[in-house]
């Protein structure tokens, strides 16, 4: 099976210190790479630090590495100019209040894209808002509300809308419900999980929840200072793990700990 | 004995909305050395009754409770200056956020000499050699260099043992840990809690745990109380919580989340409550409950009491007891 | 343009009493310039020579042709005040626009340039700002010579430099937010991003900072009139009238405290209502 979308050694790093003559890097990320089908899920775990996020910016265009490859589709769309990133990579952010913006109606943040795509006219973009919204559990009258007006599962519902307004294939999703309720997370996460079937969606989700991992995910990444300590199919990585990396992460999940002692 | 024993604690706050209950008839005991867990989501009044408790609450919030028992002495009949007294030398309190819980101007030292010169008192010399042998028992390796540092010198999950240090410099019998571990990465949460449940051997004090998280409980804690809306809503001993819960709540929260290590199949629905938390301002009638519940039948109108059931207390007119035997 | 919590931010604004006092104030000098002029009773540079230093009507000889009395030159205070209202209050709307004008300008270039010529700017700014808004006004007068239009332009230099740091650091601030990371994700554009995005969040910085500018904008125009550097006798101009009037303080007092109180009622109202709109747009409300 052809992958959807892969990554070949992505290497990243940031000038720390602006003197022209001493300059110092921080190598964020040392060479990562994965490949991800249609309608799978990839997980991506690791301590904060250790170059999760600076990948989920790579894979939605935010940002470009130093080197590597990121193939979709079978193409290198680092070499692409003409690849838009937004009618086919998305972004969920972790906190839904900080990723829309206060001051605009829930329809005028799930325009955004469909104005910049240039696709269909006023009518056609209020009945593609309207069923989106519906796709995500909300109702269409609420698209004329403002943010504030929303709870915390709601407004995550508005920017999951938001991402899929124009039918992308990858989403990429950093700690969707972290910032959520215990109660709300569940209904988050069987929101994605219904929408992956539906839609036959590829997410790289990244977490630092092995419990919402083992559950949500085929395969994971696990990264430890930018390097690619692990990488494997969830049953397979968490049974048998290979890195002592891995081993801490699993050690610290204190239920697994539970888990092991009955 | 029982070292803390609360009956009917009330806390209301003067909002503009009215006056708002935020902590609702909550009763609870602590026995000495013993580590009891509080459970809730946010807006559950965990938090605030954690404050109740430790005598912080904000002036624009009113307390009351029908029995308020710290070691053996009534604090209900005391003046406010004399329960300060009380309660400073008895309990002490460590929140979420370690970095901002800190005085960003003042160096880790400073701020543990000034507890220990409040509590304990002695010369520079003792204080400081106090200080150290606190820092050294809560695991931090170079005291003497960290003594002279600032907060943002160190990461969070230091910081945190620099309050609980500090927490501890006040020798209480009482640690009150709120949300300890949220805001630190994986791994340094599992070594935050075993510090708490080490150094709470050492010294030989009560622990109250306060959380969203069943997994930090579930190995620690003797006890969990289940709070929603300001109310307990289920407590008993965490074993048999856990494993069996009686009320709808505890049930989704046990079940909303997938737990590390459980057989899974991938694709597996987790089990939730539809909608959102209500806020304490716009409570709907009857059991707080109701328009979330799965199992709510028309009795939920009527506000459930908290009532004793195979040695728990439940809220709830259809406790989840059939399936038990079924 | 959408104020989504402009409601909220009238509901804060209406219970503070002091900014609703600000605003009545305010309201009232804005009238008596609109209209005042027509209602004046005389001409403003008409003089009474039978009139000279008429004191007004709540002194033993005041004179109802002359209500609030009359000047030095027989000239009738009452008129002259809503004339010079009108008078203060365009200059300071001219200046203060022009001045928002290009200082927004370059607030949001610098936003976007690279730091090299964003510094360069910023510290040209920080310049200006070091120095107290008057005696950069006075320097720039002294430079290009005294007259009213000069005075003007001295003091649009003057507040430009607060609109440039003000809306600089603002854009800033926002384009660090989530919410523009995510309409950029969307595939908005530089200019798509800054107009339809940042700048309806940026608006009450601004707004702030405008009234503010409007009573730094008053204050220093009159006191370049009073210093001789703007408005030039006979203008009926509040700070003009108050130089002319200081010789005669002891004998006359009403010369001096009427335009100085009208001064001071008008900037102190639309320092009110400046405070009044910070702590209604300021407290982010929680979201």
């Amino acid at each position: 099976m052809q992958s959807l979308l892969s990554a070949k050694l992505l290497r990243k790093s940031y000038k720390v210190s602006n003197n022209p003559f001493k300059q110092r890097y921080l190598e964020v990320l040392k060479g990562v790479s994965f490949t991800l089908s249609a309608g799978q899920t990839l997980a991506v775990v690791g301590e904060s630090g250790s170059g999760k996020s600076t990948l989920a910016r790579i894979l939605v265009g935010a940002e470009k590495p130093d080197s590597g490859e990121l193939l979709f589709e079978g193409s290198n769309i680092l070499k692409d100019a003409s690849f838009s990133w937004y009618r086919n990579i998305r972004m969920i952010f972790q906190n839904p209040a900080a990723s829309l913006n206060p001051r605009a109606t829930i329809r005028q943040s799930l325009e955004e894209p469909l104005i910049n795509a240039k696709t269909g006219n006023s009518q056609s973009r209020k009945d593609r808002i309207a069923e989106v919204l519906d796709l995500v559990g909300l109702r269409p009258e609420y698209a004329d509300r403002y943010p504030h007006t929303f709870s915390g599962g709601q407004r995550q519902r508005i920017a999951i809308a938001r991402a899929l307004m124009l039918n992308p294939k990858v989403i990429v999703a950093d700690e969707p419900v972290s910032a959520l309720d215990v109660s709300v997370q569940a209904q988050i996460i069987n929101l994605l999980l219904d929408l992956q079937d539906r839609l036959d969606l590829a997410y790289v989700f990244i977490s630092h929840d092995l419990g919402l991992v083992q559950h949500f995910s085929d395969k994971v990444l696990v990264m430890h200072n930018g390097e690619q300590k692990e990488y494997g199919r969830v049953g397979e990585v968490f049974s048998q793990p290979q890195s002592k990396h891995t081993l801490e992460l699993l050690n610290a999940s204190s239920s697994y700990r539970r888990a092991i002692e009955k | 004995m029982s070292l803390l024993q609360i009956e009917n604690l009330n806390v209301d706050f003067m909002t503009d909305d009215g006056l708002v209950r935020a902590v609702d008839k909550v009763k609870l005991s602590i026995d000495n050395g013993q580590v009891i867990g509080v459970i809730g989501e946010s807006g559950s009044g965990k938090s605030v009754m954690a404050l109740a408790i430790a005598g912080l609450l904000s002036p624009a919030a009113r307390m009351q409770a029908d029995l308020f028992n710290l070691d053996g002495h009534d604090l209900t009949r005391m003046s406010p200056a004399e329960r300060h007294k009380l309660i400073t030398g008895n309990i002490s309190i460590i929140f979420q956020e370690p970095t901002s819980s800190l005085n960003p101007a003042l160096t880790i030292g400073y701020q543990l000499d000034e507890t220990i010169r409040f509590h304990e008192g002695g010369t520079t010399k003792q204080r400081k050699d106090r200080a150290l042998e606190l820092l050294a028992q809560v695991g931090i390796m170079d005291a003497k260099r960290r003594y002279k540092e600032y907060p943002h010198q160190l990461s969070g999950g230091l910081n945190q043992r620099v309050m609980i240090a500090i927490a501890l410099a006040c020798q209480p019998k009482l640690l009150i840990a709120d949300e300890p571990t949220t805001a630190l990465d994986v791994t340094v949460q599992s070594q935050i809690l075993d510090l708490l449940l080490k150094v709470k051997e050492e010294h030989n004090m009560a622990l109250m745990l306060i959380t969203h998280d069943f997994s930090i409980l579930a190995e620690t804690t003797t006890k969990v109380h289940v709070m929603y809306c300001g109310q307990i809503v289920e407590s008993g001993r965490t074993y048999n919580l856990l494993s069996q819960p009686y009320h709808p709540y505890t049930k989704a929260l046990l079940d909303s989340v997938p737990h590390f290590g459980m057989r899974y199949k991938k694709g597996r629905r987790l089990f939730n409550l539809p909608g959102s938390t209500p806020p304490i301002s716009h409570l709907p009638v009857g059991c707080y409950l109701g328009p979330r519940c799965p199992y709510a039948a028309k009795k939920c109108v009527q506000a459930p009491e908290l009532f004793n059931i195979k040695g728990r207390r439940v809220r709830c007119h259809f406790p989840l007891i059939e399936e038990e035997e079924s | 343009m959408t104020l989504s919590n402009s409601k909220l931010a009238w509901q804060v604004f209406s219970h503070n009493k002091s900014a609703m006092t600000g605003s009545l104030i305010l309201l009232i000098v804005l009238l008596m310039s609109l209209i005042g002029p027509w209602f004046a009773p005389h001409d403003p540079a008409q003089q009474f020579s039978d009139k000279i230093l008429t004191p007004p009507l709540w002194y033993d000889n005041g004179d109802f042709v002359t209500p609030l009395g009359t000047d030095d030159l027989g000239r009738d205070m009452l008129s002259r005040l809503l004339h010079g209202a009108r008078l203060s209050l365009k200059l300071t709307l001219m200046v203060v626009f022009a001045a928002a004008f290009i200082g927004i300008i370059l607030g949001a270039a610098a936003a976007f340039l690279n730091s090299g010529l964003r510094s360069l700017l910023m510290r040209f700014m920080d310049l200006l700002l070091s120095l107290p808004s008057l005696l950069l006004a006075i320097a720039i007068v002294a430079m290009i010579g005294p007259g009213l239009p000069n005075a003007v332009y001295a003091v649009v230099i003057v507040l430009i430099p607060q609109f440039v740091k003000v809306t600089q650091s603002a854009i800033s601030e926002e384009l660090g937010k989530d919410y523009v990371m995510a309409a950029r994700l969307d595939g908005a554009g530089h200019i798509r991003l800054l107009l339809h995005h940042v700048w309806p969040n940026i608006i009450p910085a601004l707004i702030v900072q405008l009234t503010f500018s409007f009573s730094t904008a008053l204050l220093d125009i009159a006191a370049l009139g009073f210093l001789g550097l703007g408005a030039q006798p006979p203008m009926a101009e509040w700070g003009t009238m108050l130089s002319e009037a200081r010789a005669f303080i002891q004998f006359a007092p009403w010369t001096m405290t009427l335009p100085g109180l009208a001064i001071f009622l008008t900037v102190l109202s639309i320092n009110l209502v400046g405070d009044g709109l910070r702590d209604a747009f300021d407290p982010r409300l929680n979201r």
